[in-house]
């Protein structure tokens, strides 16, 4: 008996220029030759061929149709895939044709698992290609890419090669107290440099969590120094109210972009002044110095039309450990005399003189983004581990810092030794899906986003 | 009731005797009644993982622990200065000795009869074992059939190019039945095991060897051995030198091991001496033990040099060892080959899965020791008399003792070669220990019959003596590093022992006390939290082991799973997931691939 045909639309939904139809299962390419024509009589695994994608008579769409053979496909299974336009009804009509022909929707994950399942990927990996997906950075990407050619599960293979060493060692030991030769012989796993990688790997999962979430940018300043036109000239879209009354953005408006690769969400924050009896404003700057606080770096602006405030020194008062770029905006009102005072307030920051509304200088804002970006490792080469990766990691790292310790102190306990070590080649069999019980297993597979 | 035990081995002696206490008739067949209880290689019961398996054997009212120390001669606990786990009990016995205290034991028990014959055929009727056809032509109807060969069925000595029939030095092997199991379609095996030879105590120059003395104190197997064993001999520990090392290697052709000649499988774990040559060339020389068979005896058991060489080489490889050089051999090492069925043919009971009410224990399971075979004997002996009546068999699970792990392995894994007991097959090795064996089989034991309420009750009361003093030791204090801490905890430090502790106390917390009361102690305090884990391990272990396999899968369905081990599965059918994964070659992998075709096929 064979696998259901599965079917999932590959690409995101919605207008686009051309959406991709996976369908995955022995009648892969059945299904495929009852609604493509014309197709020959034999097609050739992993070419592609033009043609008309037809209910009965009628016509529905014009496609390229490409058929895979197991193993030699994504799955491992028979597969096909059809690229054809993007509309949604006619990927739609085109689903429910292929359902028609006797395959069913694919689960969420459910290409994924089957080719965990045939071997073609093992748990790191499918959970890689997961990542991959939902990865909104292209170094994140990178580093998935990384994963899913398995530098992650070699890595883990390695320590479990130095664990099962070491096991063999403890047990031999137990197993033939009476065989005097084994002290000489006995060449234990190097438990130190094994950890050593492990924390490496733990290491580089902070800087997965900052690609993951992104690097958070803060636009500081005093009411009505221009914030909301810097946000909105970075973003170029209108997004947040620009207004000449003091105030008008009353909390904070967040944007995500991308630079360099790496996904920014600035924050244009609540204008700060210094006594308001305005409550509602008041919880917003609240918030905003929350943000500021939380922030990889802070945009602060100043008025160059404008003298200095007490407000603007106690904003700056707060950027004291911050990765900082000072902006004195408004440029094209700028009085020499203001500038100068600016200058002499801030003793030892560069203050860039820059005007938001008419774009003037705001290279000097971009280029400190992408300098904050770049202070990050170079994705390429790193290896990137997912919440549930991590928290094993981590387990497993304890786990080999207390087999260390109970061989440092050289307790003659070789069998709660051995017991830990056991515990350690669980551990990784969770990580690598080798004995991981089937919820494990479930739970990483719901997390698939449909069609892969 | 009556049962037939053909064959009256370590395995056979105690199947008769389980019979035999459970009430059936029992007849124990023996092709020479002066060898029954032969120990044909060592003359050593228990060492690690065997210990264990004696120990048991002893709470489940066998006779080996008690013929063991009967006639033991040198006492050792291997591992005593490892954690209680792993501590193990081992006897070097009067080989003579052994056998005559067991045959006169036997022969006082009543319902039981010795009788010197050999078994030709099984008779089997409607697909049940209900008798024994001898060679003489004699026929026994019995309830139930076990067999117990040993190497006797098809067994095949070398020496050199010499090659001849028999089941153990000197004595026939065992053609006719091994056709007859044959004929009845049991998958056999072809196993291979050696022995080493037997030197004349006087021929060797005993101050050349490192002397091995027994422990002082002796301790003793078993529950029922009141009197104080003793030392009486010592053993010997001797080395190889490269010129062994150089004459082996030119004369490996001379090996059947190496010509060719033998075709069955060896244990990886006891290696010849040509084996340890050739597949760890950098080692210049190799350790070997001097063991006295007995009192009354000559013969010195060379542990280590086990060989199928020809005779003129193996005297070549004595000469060239300082102290044995003058040695005269007085029983030549050899090599045997004989049959094996394939175990995973028998139910965990045991018993045959294809032909009822015949059962199968010992080396002709494809296992190896004699541990190993007695402990199979009496679980085939109690579940033979369990299954005449009707009743459920007596199944031990992996937790809970050896005897489990060892059964639940061949049965379900296979043999692929003689299976020996090691405490690493043991997922719950803290728990499976020498000091708590009563506690972990002792209520069985009555329960079944195999013991007295009497001998129960006394151990009961000693467990719970030390049971109360665990408890003790959470309420009483003592000061350590200036800190006041329950006695419990102290004891849990690193490095600290029950020793320690009552000199830090400054009084005996236990009056009469033997190793094993300190090590159930021990055991319990500072294994702890790892037995707690265990036990969670278990439950879910259990969950997994549990998990049934229709009867109607089919194997070849289940995608993500190699050839082979659809193959595999397919031909042995495992009923639950657990099963499966103790077949070997099977894979985790493998196992969650039909997990989840289970689930997605199954779903209810």
């Amino acid at each position: 008996m064979d696998e259901d045909a599965i079917v999932a639309l590959a690409t995101p939904p919605g207008q686009a220029g051309i959406a991709v139809v996976r369908i995955s299962g022995s009648q892969s390419e059945a299904i495929v030759r009852k609604i493509v024509r014309p197709l020959p009589a034999r097609v050739q695994a992993r070419h592609s061929y033009h043609g008309f994608i037809r209910d009965r008579a009628r016509r529905i769409d014009e496609c390229l149709a490409v058929v895979f053979k197991a193993p030699r496909s994504y799955s491992g299974e028979d597969m096909a895939e059809i690229s054809m336009h993007s509309n949604l009804f006619v990927v739609e009509e085109v689903i429910r044709l292929i359902c028609a022909c006797g395959a069913r929707l694919a689960l969420p994950g459910e290409f994924t698992y089957r080719a965990f399942r045939n071997g073609k990927l093992d748990l790191l990996q499918a959970e890689a290609v997961n990542d991959l997906i939902r990865a909104n950075s292209r170094a994140g990407a990178l580093m998935q890419f990384n994963n899913l050619e398995g530098r992650l599960s070699k890595a883990v293979a390695q320590l479990r090669a130095v664990l099962l060493q070491e096991a063999v060692r403890i047990e031999t030991r137990i197993e033939f107290a009476e065989d005097q030769h084994l002290e000489e012989t006995a060449a234990g796993g190097d438990l130190a440099a094994a950890a050593a990688v492990l924390e490496k790997i733990l290491a580089q999962s902070r800087f997965t969590e900052i690609l993951n979430r992104g690097l958070h940018v803060v636009i500081a300043g005093r009411v009505n120094v221009g914030k909301s036109s810097l946000f909105n000239a970075l973003l170029l879209k209108e997004r947040s109210i620009i207004s000449a009354l003091p105030g008008t953005t009353r909390d904070y408006i967040q944007e995500s972009l991308v630079l360099n690769g790496f996904p920014f969400h600035i924050t244009d924050m609540a204008g700060i002044r210094a006594a308001s009896g305005d409550d509602i404003e008041n919880q917003g700057m609240q918030r905003s110095l929350a943000k500021i606080a939380q922030a990889d770096a802070v945009i602060f602006m100043v008025d160059a039309s404008q003298p200095l405030a007490e407000t603007d020194r106690e904003i700056y008062a707060l950027l004291a450990a911050k990765k900082r770029l000072l902006l004195a905006n408004k440029s094209d009102q700028a009085r020499a005399g203001i500038v100068r005072n600016i200058r002499a307030a801030f003793p030892g920051e560069t203050v860039h003189l820059v005007s938001a509304r008419n774009g003037k200088n705001l290279d000097t804002a971009v280029n400190f983004m992408k300098g904050v970006s770049r202070q990050m490792p170079d994705p390429s080469g790193q290896t990137m581990v997912n919440f549930r990766q991590k928290n094993l990691l981590e387990k497993l790292l304890n786990q080999m810092n207390r087999i260390g310790e109970m061989q440092a102190l050289g307790l003659e306990a070789p069998e709660l030794i051995a017991e830990e070590i056991r515990r350690g080649l669980d551990l990784i069999g969770e990580l690598t899906g080798t004995i991981g019980p089937r919820d494990i297993l479930q739970g990483v597979f719901a997390a698939f986003c449909i069609g892969k | 009731m009556k049962i037939i035990v053909i064959g009256a081995g370590h395995a056979g002696m105690e199947a008769a005797y389980a019979a035999m206490k459970m009430g059936a008739e029992t007849i124990l067949l023996t092709m020479h009644l002066e060898t029954i209880a032969q120990m044909s290689c060592n003359p050593s019961i228990g060492g690690i993982a065997k210990g264990h398996l004696v120990k048991e054997i002893d709470a489940l009212g066998g006779i080996m622990p008690r013929a063991a120390d009967a006639t033991g001669i040198h006492f050792k606990v291997l591992n005593r200065s490892k954690g209680p786990a792993v501590r193990a009990t081992r006897t070097q016995n009067d080989k003579v000795a052994y056998r005559n205290y067991l045959k006169s034991f036997l022969e006082k028990a009543a319902n039981l009869s010795l009788y010197q014959a050999m078994a030709g055929q099984i008779v089997v009727r409607h697909g049940r074992a209900c008798g024994v056809r001898l060679t003489h032509g004699e026929v026994l109807a019995a309830d139930a059939v076990i067999v117990c060969s040993g190497t006797f069925l098809g067994g095949r000595i070398f020496i050199g190019s010499a090659s001849y029939a028999a089941g153990r030095a000197n004595e026939p092997p065992s053609l006719l039945l091994a056709e007859n199991i044959r004929d009845l379609g049991f998958e056999m095996l072809r196993l291979k095991t050696g022995t080493p030879m037997r030197l004349h105590a006087d021929s060797i120059l005993w101050a050349k060897f490192t002397p091995q003395p027994g422990d002082e104190p002796p301790l003793p197997f078993s529950m029922y051995t009141r009197r104080q064993v003793k030392n009486r001999v010592c053993c010997y520990l001797g080395h190889t030198t490269p010129e062994v090392g150089r004459i082996i290697r030119e004369n490996l052709q001379l090996s059947p091991l190496y010509s060719g000649k033998i075709q069955g499988i060896g244990p990886r774990y006891c290696p010849s001496i040509e084996d340890k040559i050739v597949k760890f060339p950098g080692r210049e020389r190799h350790h070997f033990y001097l063991e006295p068979e007995g009192l009354d005896n000559k013969e010195i058991y060379v542990n280590g040099l086990s060989s199928s060489l020809p005779v003129e080489i193996q005297k070549l490889i004595l000469q060239a060892i300082p102290g044995l050089d003058k040695a005269r051999i007085m029983r030549p090492a050899y090599a045997i080959e004989y049959d094996a069925i394939q175990p995973t043919q028998l139910r965990a009971s045991l018993e045959s899965r294809q032909i009822g009410n015949l059962f199968f224990a010992g080396q002709v399971n494809g296992t190896s020791g004699y541990e190993e075979a007695a402990g199979q004997g009496l679980m085939a002996g109690i579940n033979a008399v369990l299954r005449v009546r009707g009743e459920a068999p007596f199944i031990l699970d992996r937790e809970q003792a050896y005897i489990g792990v060892m059964v639940d392995d061949i049965v379900h894994g296979g043999v692929d070669e003689p299976y020996r007991l090691f405490t690493a097959r043991a997922e719950y090795r803290l728990q499976l220990r020498e000091d708590n064996v009563f506690e972990r089989l002792g209520g069985h034991a009555l329960r079944l019959g195999l013991v007295s309420r009497m001998d129960h009750d006394r151990e009961m009361r000693k467990l719970s003596g030390r049971r109360h003093l665990i408890k003790e030791l959470s309420k009483a204090r003592a000061l350590v590093d200036g800190k006041s801490q329950s006695l419990f905890k102290i004891l849990q430090r690193p490095g600290m022992n029950f020793a320690g502790l009552e000199k830090l106390v400054g009084q005996p917390l236990l009056k009469k006390k033997d190793l094993s009361d300190i090590s159930y102690i021990e055991a319990n305090v500072k294994y702890e939290g790892y037995i707690d884990i265990q036990k969670r391990e278990v439950g879910k272990m259990r969950k997994m082991q549990t998990t049934a396999i229709p009867a109607d899968l089919d194997f070849s369905a289940v995608s993500g799973l190699s050839r082979e081990i659809k193959q595999k599965l397919s031909r042995l059918h495992p009923a639950t997931l657990g099963e499966a994964a103790r077949v070997p070659g099977v894979t985790p992998a493998a196992i969650n691939a039909i997990s989840i075709h289970l689930t997605l096929k199954y779903r209810p």
